[in-house]
């Protein structure tokens, strides 16, 4: 039980992980698959940020600019990872929402099947 | 109990986006699972994170999606019917999640490989005497990983530039696609099964008039502005750089035009300024490398910039972040500027 | 300057990349000289790369002064510099072909600049890719190149292309997410995020379920880049809808660079003792899926009858040839995938780009749509002849000799069973390719079959009217160079081999 506790992180991270792989792949409209795909994304990037987290450490940023005693500080690199990963994340997020758009505009729905029947249509 | 109730409320956040079946209350409840996220990170001691994370996934993906939900059908008509395919991958994917995570060493522990492997310790110990950076985090972005970073705001700007290449130019007037003969057939598809295009989103085009939106907002936006600015060059000493105040630039020209229209502020920030903003950033970023190559260094080698390795390093990677504000702040104006003119145009 | 060609390589395609859209203004033809310039600029600089491995060994160049494993490090060897030469090569020969491809593939005047920068930005990350030394540094530049691709296969004419686009992106962000959660699992073991670094501290771990748990994420993440069977279904739509030069672009390096990475991290992050310690066989799995792979993109790509779809399933196939090779495990199968890199980028690119001619003379790439084109087209076609030759793998040809290669692993390591497999296939993929053939040069064009039954001096020579040079060139010469390293082998096979003994040590 202390064994599972202790990693409860990790089991916050699954849960996301999964509940987002789950709703990209099953959800049939498409602004909702890139939600998923969101939280997906973010279950990652908490991953990261709870690896950085030392029990009794403080934010990386050094005391008398880095002369005398420091204190525990957390893990910088895990966060700066993350910082470049969220900005992917964005980036990603606002090229799938222009082809959207694109869709729409074409399309005049946003929902997978109809597209897809839409498609059959023409083949 | 604090340490498990923000993480179950995540949990719930999470399952909640994707059960609810309105696409509105959807994005609002992804908007505070994300404001739930930068809370955790900021209660993990990942300031810089969490304050990257309120800007962009609870501020600027909140408002893309909204734009985008008010340009095309807003309801999720999706059968919520359990799809068999992708329950058994995402049970796959779980059960080696698990698996996985049986032998991961306990977090929060000092003694686990990334605190102790020589490379966090030298960025540690040498953050100050090298880079003159105090805020570590600063440091290893900028300059220890400073090439990384230089991509990462590529990713920014290719982004700004697919948006515009996808958007501006592809915004012909329906009937201009028909010559081309590929699309005229797909013309009065959409209404035979059943779909109606519904309302676009004009409110972002119009001024508002309320007098209170406009004297609040005018003076605003120069407290907004100078934060952003303050946030860019700040990184150095606390939590903030460029990519956090590029965002709240990016936002004070969004929220400007938001309440006195489009082509108000398109007279105070031309496209083609912006368009030119998006390229400037990355070029003031990768021309401080190309300066670095010049006098001898590597690329992006700021301890050479001046003779004082310490202070080149400062004013490198002063910079490089101010590099990135530029071309954030410009990718954020065009990501509602490009969505906003479509409605322009029809 | 040699020192930093590792950087100038990445950095001087990423400036004018940048550049690009603001020189773009006077004229949209200046960004396609930008374009062409740099991207021949980066394939002279991979091949001084390739001359001063050879000279003094592996390079390591140290991004922003740091030592590794502190900063990032860009490191060269044989297997690098090969894949950056066939890289920035196909991307040098897209550029020229892309001139007059967009004209009538993209046509809109305002969106050629971006069109060239953002083509730029997709080499800079696939190069980028190739030539780092840092695993984080390779997602960040993954994605690059992923948007960028994102973004020009939704440049396609039809709607259809936008859908393909967005699956494309779903899945590949998914795939790249999965490689992410994989190097954190590295990370947390580790402690670094050097490659050479992490393949000294790895072997300690072989034993952890961590790291077996990091190696599928990172495997399967890749898988869904590189479309190995079963994580195929974004290709076909994504080649086919695309403008030509796109899909014969990524044909030719996206899939040859997610090769690499996947070659990268078997071998050089993890090493062939890993396989012995992992829970199920891995050797296995990715021999069946390889078979399954050619088995299935040689079948479906017989059912397709637009061209491009055709081309886009054959590369399904093509990719379980690279795949079984790595799986071999081999040195033999090491330089037959290797090989194939080169084959397949040479052959496809080369297919690719005669379809766009094609699209280019007469807007449709059905099947049907080729009849009686060898006379109209003839150099093309000669091109479109000579890649088909070697896809199916006929002596002279390259395609022979990566065949052969993976043949005699298969053999060496006692999976003699491969060797009838590869036959099956390089028989369908004649049958394929025969369909296509018989109608470009035995058939009569579609006007002209009512001539025939009059008399033979009223026939007229039919007018040549083939595709404009700036497209035949490259056309013709990626295919004639199929037949060079076909007859003269020893130069790829010799840098295979360097390359397969350095990962096989």
């Amino acid at each position: 039980m202390i064994e599972l506790l202790a990693k409860y992180n990790y089991w916050i991270v699954i849960i996301l992980l999964t509940t987002g792989l789950y709703g990209v792949m099953a959800r049939k409209n498409l602004i909702k698959k890139i939600i998923g795909l969101n939280v997906f994304q973010t279950a990652v990037l908490l991953f990261y940020v709870s690896m950085s987290k030392i029990e009794g450490g403080t934010a990386p940023i050094l005391l008398n600019h880095g002369h005398g005693p420091q204190p525990v500080f957390d893990n910088p690199l895990p966060q700066v990872l993350m910082l470049t990963a969220i900005v992917v994340g964005i980036s990603t997020t606002a090229v799938a929402l222009t082809f959207v758009t694109r869709i729409y505009r074409e399309y005049g729905t946003i929902e997978e099947d109809q597209i897809l029947e839409l498609n059959k249509q023409n083949d | 109990m604090t340490d498990l109730a923000i993480p179950l409320f995540l949990v719930v956040c999470g399952i909640a986006v994707l059960l609810v079946k309105d696409l509105m209350s959807s994005i609002m409840i992804f908007s505070v699972y994300s404001l739930m996220m930068a809370i955790e990170w900021c209660r993990l001691n990942a300031v810089d994170v969490a304050i990257t994370e309120a800007a962009v996934g609870a501020g600027i993906s909140t408002v893309l999606f909204l734009v985008i939900l008010g340009r095309t059908k807003s309801v999720d008509e999706g059968k919520k019917h359990i799809n068999l395919p992708a329950l058994l991958i995402t049970v796959a994917v779980a059960a080696v999640l698990l698996y996985g995570t049986i032998d991961l060493p306990h977090l929060r522990d000092a003694s686990i490989a990334p605190n102790t492997h020589v490379v966090t310790p030298y960025y540690l110990e040498n953050s100050y005497e090298q880079t003159g950076q105090i805020n570590v985090v600063a440091a290893i972005l900028a300059y220890f990983r400073g090439f990384d970073t230089l991509f990462e705001t590529t990713v920014v700007a290719t982004a700004g530039f697919s948006l515009i290449m996808l958007l501006r130019a592809g915004n012909k007037k329906p009937g201009a696609l028909d010559k081309t003969g590929v699309t005229a057939i797909y013309k009065k598809t959409p209404a035979s099964i059943g779909v109606k295009p519904t309302a676009t989103f004009p409110a972002v085009l119009d001024q508002d008039k309320d007098i209170v939106k406009r004297t609040v907002t005018k003076f605003l936006i120069p407290f907004i502005q100078l934060f952003g600015l303050y946030v860019i060059v700040h990184g150095e000493l606390g939590p903030g750089g460029g990519f956090q105040g590029g965002v709240v630039l990016g936002v004070s020209i969004i929220i400007y035009s938001l309440v006195f229209g489009f082509e108000e502020a398109k007279q105070r920030l031309s496209v083609r300024t912006k368009d030119l903003l998006v390229s400037t950033g990355v070029l003031v970023y990768g021309g401080i490398g190309v300066i670095a190559l010049f006098l001898g260094g590597n690329y992006l080698q700021y301890s050479v910039l001046l003779p004082d390795p310490q202070f080149a390093s400062i004013v490198g990677i002063m910079g490089v972040e101010i590099g990135v504000g530029i071309t954030v702040a410009a990718v954020m104006i065009t990501l509602f500027y490009e969505t906003v003119r479509i409605d322009a145009n029809d | 300057m040699i020192k930093h060609l590792p950087a100038l390589l990445i950095v001087i395609p990423l400036l004018v990349a940048i550049i690009t859209p603001i020189i773009g203004r006077l004229h949209w033809v200046l960004s396609w000289y930008a374009v062409t310039i740099t991207t021949f600029i980066s394939f002279v600089i991979s091949l001084l790369l390739l001359q001063t491995v050879s000279v003094q060994g592996r390079i390591s160049y140290w991004m922003s002064g740091w030592e590794p494993p502190f900063g990032i490090e860009y490191s060269v060897d044989y297997l690098n510099a090969y894949v950056l030469i066939i890289v920035s090569f196909m991307a040098f020969a897209g550029a020229i072909y892309s001139r007059k491809n967009i004209d009538v593939e993209i046509e809109d005047e305002t969106r050629k600049p971006l069109f060239y920068t953002i083509y730029l930005l997709f080499v800079t990350g696939l190069l980028g890719m190739v030539v780092t030394g840092d695993i984080f540094n390779i997602y960040v530049l993954l994605e690059i190149a992923s948007l960028a691709g994102y973004a020009l296969i939704a440049l396609g004419k039809k709607r259809q292309a936008l859908v393909a686009a967005y699956n494309y992106l779903v899945m590949g962000t998914v795939g790249a997410t999965f490689f992410l959660l994989g190097v954190g699992y590295l990370y947390l073991m580790t402690g670094t995020l050097n490659i050479a670094d992490l393949a000294v501290r790895l072997p300690e771990f072989y034993e952890t379920k961590a790291i077996f748990t990091a190696f599928a994420f990172i495997v399967v993440g890749l898988s869904i880049k590189l479309a190995i069977f079963p994580l195929h279904f974004w290709l076909p739509n994504s080649y086919g809808y695309a403008p030509s030069v796109v899909s014969a672009v990524m044909a030719a390096t996206g899939a040859k660079v997610a090769a690499y990475v996947l070659i990268r991290v078997m071998y050089s992050v993890f090493t062939p003792a890993f396989f012995t310690h992992t829970p199920f066989n891995i050797q296995y799995i990715f021999l069946l899926l390889a078979v399954a792979a050619i088995l299935v993109g040689s079948i479906m790509a017989l059912a397709q009858t637009d061209i491009k779809k055709m081309l886009a399933y054959s590369s399904v196939g093509q990719i379980g040839y690279i795949v079984l090779g790595i799986a071999l495990m081999n040195v033999t199968g090491m330089m037959g995938s290797l090989i194939h890199l080169l084959n397949h980028a040479l052959m496809k690119g080369a297919l690719f780009f005669a379809v766009g001619a094609v699209v280019y003379r007469t807007g449709l790439c059905s099947i049907e749509n080729l009849r009686g084109l060898g006379k109209k087209m003839p150099w093309t076609m000669a091109a479109f002849t000579i890649a088909a030759l070697s896809m199916t793998g006929i002596p002279l040809t390259v395609g022979f000799i990566s065949k052969w290669y993976l043949a005699v692993a298969s053999i060496e390591s006692g999976m003699w069973w491969l060797v009838p497999i590869i036959l099956l296939s390089s028989i369908l993929t004649a049958v394929y390719f025969w369909r296509i053939l018989d109608n470009v040069w035995l058939k009569p064009a579609p006007g002209e079959e009512s001539h025939e039954h009059g008399h033979d001096s009223h026939q007229k020579p039919v007018k040549s009217n083939d595709a404009p040079l700036s497209m035949v060139i490259p056309t013709f010469t990626v295919a004639v160079l199929c037949l060079v390293f076909g007859l003269f082998a020893y130069a790829p096979v010799s840098i295979a081999e360097k390359a397969a003994l350095i990962l096989l040590k």
